[in-house]
């Protein structure tokens, strides 16, 4: 059954990068599910008129003629600590010097080029849970996350996992919008247009506002929340 | 391909000598790996294992010497094909398009590559497998623990002890030649105005008997690709299980302990982590000469070869 929801996901380890889209997760986890990501791989070179887009159980709304998801942009906590981690990769040369043909044993440059040694600053909050308002179907939202172990930037190496997501019902719809001292504030990034005049807490910017978030061929002007 | 759901598995690392996972250096004492952990409203630095360390040195290091070593590559490979079998490899060149085929062929013939993800020269292919952070069993780490561990199992009530009663120190000294009592008898000139190159180094550790929590989550992954993870893991503790820095004078030795949580496939079949580890060690026969191919076709050698007569002769005259 459609209805308002606060999604809170509960985090065991600390969250590296930016958090993520509630849609784009939901996205994700569907297309990975229905095996759109097996038949085609999404680049950035991709048209997105050649693909379809997964049907995630959120509802959508129309805002400057673009369809956009009932979904609120992340709500964090103020982090509890944080700080700047750095992720390394370098090739082992010691060890792969005999593994090699002869003919590859010669000098390698590693400052530079496909074999640079990578010693990237990534920011990392530790803060316990995230949160986002949302317009949809409970049980077909928790049949989804209950795959989503974790969130943000480098779960491969374990930040951002998720131990548990717990779900509120809300009274009022406050994924695009609230109401704060009477004044509507935005929730979500959404087209810059006329239904930004009557809205604040927003920026302009440039950038998407439906997933993939990534993609250029979704940029356009927008309204971000801040 | 016979597909498992999803697979996690748990894992307790006891320490057995001292652990010298470093984060850099203060001064010149060599601090470990620190985070901060939420303690009682107080932020804690406290010791970890980073995911990508355990990535590394417990699957993909081993797993890759394995294959290089069963496919019969060793002092066979191009630099590209060592790359991408012991490091995940690089993105050298761009591409408009994708080689689904390629990347089909390379989940078929390598599970450990469709577990860990990695990048042909044109094109990334993501993995399936989550490796948790290895967070030291303490007071301060026990609700983080607690939220992680398999349903049904709980830490003891009484009190743990705080991370700070697991550190320690170590002090080694760096020799010189020069200082020796034989050093006139073994060099042919001393020089004692030259300045010494005995050198105290110090640092901290993380004392034996410590455990850490840690483990592993993999989505969507058949019985091979499990077997892949855990002969890697066997693998790395038969040539010692040594993780973080200073392996070399005996630190970072781990035990480890696994427990398999959900190790069920579609048909609600409970999976023995031995048979999974015969088929992939059986796959990995069977495929051998597919696998070297694979590598040959998607990191061909490129660029000037070097005229290995010549390079032999240097050799020799070396």
């Amino acid at each position: 059954m459609i209805k308002n929801w606060k999604v809170t996901a509960w985090l065991s380890s600390p969250l590296a990068g930016e958090p993520p889209q509630f849609d784009a997760i939901l996205g994700w986890e569907l297309s990975r599910r229905l095996g759109y990501k097996h038949c085609r791989k999404l680049t950035r070179d991709t048209r997105l008129s050649d693909i379809e887009n997964p049907p995630i159980p959120l509802s959508k709304r129309t805002i400057s003629g673009v369809d956009v998801y009932c979904c609120s942009a992340p709500i964090l906590p103020e982090p509890k600590a944080e700080w700047v981690e750095r992720i390394s990769k370098r090739i082992d040369t010691d060890e792969i010097a005999l593994l090699l043909a002869p003919e590859f044993r010669k000098s390698l440059l590693v400052a530079s080029g496909p074999y640079k040694m990578r010693y990237v600053p990534e920011r990392i909050r530790l803060i316990d849970c995230m949160c986002w308002f949302v317009r949809g179907d409970r049980k077909e939202i928790n049949k989804l996350l209950k795959s989503v172990h974790a969130l943000g930037k480098h779960r491969d190496i374990g930040y951002g996992q998720v131990s548990e997501w717990t779900f509120d019902e809300m009274d009022e719809d406050y994924s695009i919008s609230a109401l704060r001292q009477g004044k509507p504030v935005l929730m979500k990034i959404i087209p810059f247009g006329s239904e930004c005049q009557n809205i604040t807490g927003y920026k302009h910017s440039f950038g998407a506002c439906v997933m993939p978030y990534w993609h250029p061929e979704n940029y356009m002007e927008i309204a971000s929340p801040c | 391909m016979e597909l498992v759901k999803n697979c996690k598995i748990h894992c307790l690392s006891e320490a057995l000598s001292p652990i010298t996972h470093m984060m850099g250096t203060s001064g010149n004492e060599a601090v470990i790996n620190r985070e901060s952990v939420v303690y009682k409203n107080e932020i804690r630095q406290v010791p970890v294992l980073s995911g990508n360390a355990i990535r590394h040195k417990m699957i993909r290091d081993p797993g890759g010497l394995y294959l290089i070593k069963e496919c019969g590559l060793v002092g066979k490979l191009n630099i590209d094909q060592a790359n991408y079998l012991l490091n995940g490899g690089s993105l050298t060149e761009s591409s408009t398009t994708e080689n689904l085929g390629r990347i089909a062929e390379m989940q078929t013939l390598l599970p450990l590559t469709r577990l860990l993800g990695g990048s042909l020269r044109n094109q990334v292919v993501g993995g399936s497998l989550f490796v948790l952070r290895g967070i030291l069993v303490c007071e301060e780490n026990r609700s983080q623990i607690q939220k992680q561990i398999p349903d049904g199992y709980e830490l003891p009530d009484q009190v743990l002890r705080s991370s700070e009663d697991f550190i320690d120190q170590y002090q080694y000294t760096r020799g010189d030649a020069q200082k020796r009592n034989d050093a006139e008898l073994i060099l042919e000139e001393k020089n004692d105005d030259m300045k010494s190159n005995l050198m105290i180094y110090n640092g901290q550790s993380v004392i034996p008997g410590s455990i850490f929590y840690h483990g592993f989550i993999m989505q969507n992954i058949s019985p091979v690709e499990i077997g892949a993870l855990l002969h890697s893991l066997h693998q790395w503790e038969a040539n010692g299980g040594f993780i973080g820095g200073q392996s070399r004078i005996g630190h970072g030795k781990l035990k480890l302990s696994v427990f398999f949580e959900d190790g069920e496939d579609f048909m609600g079949n409970e999976l023995d982590p031995a048979e999974c580890v015969k088929m992939y060690v059986d796959h990995v026969h069977a495929n051998a000469e597919k696998i070297v191919r694979w590598l040959n076709d998607t990191f061909p050698n490129k660029g000037k070869k070097t005229d290995t007569k010549k390079l032999a002769e240097g050799a020799l005259e070396l």
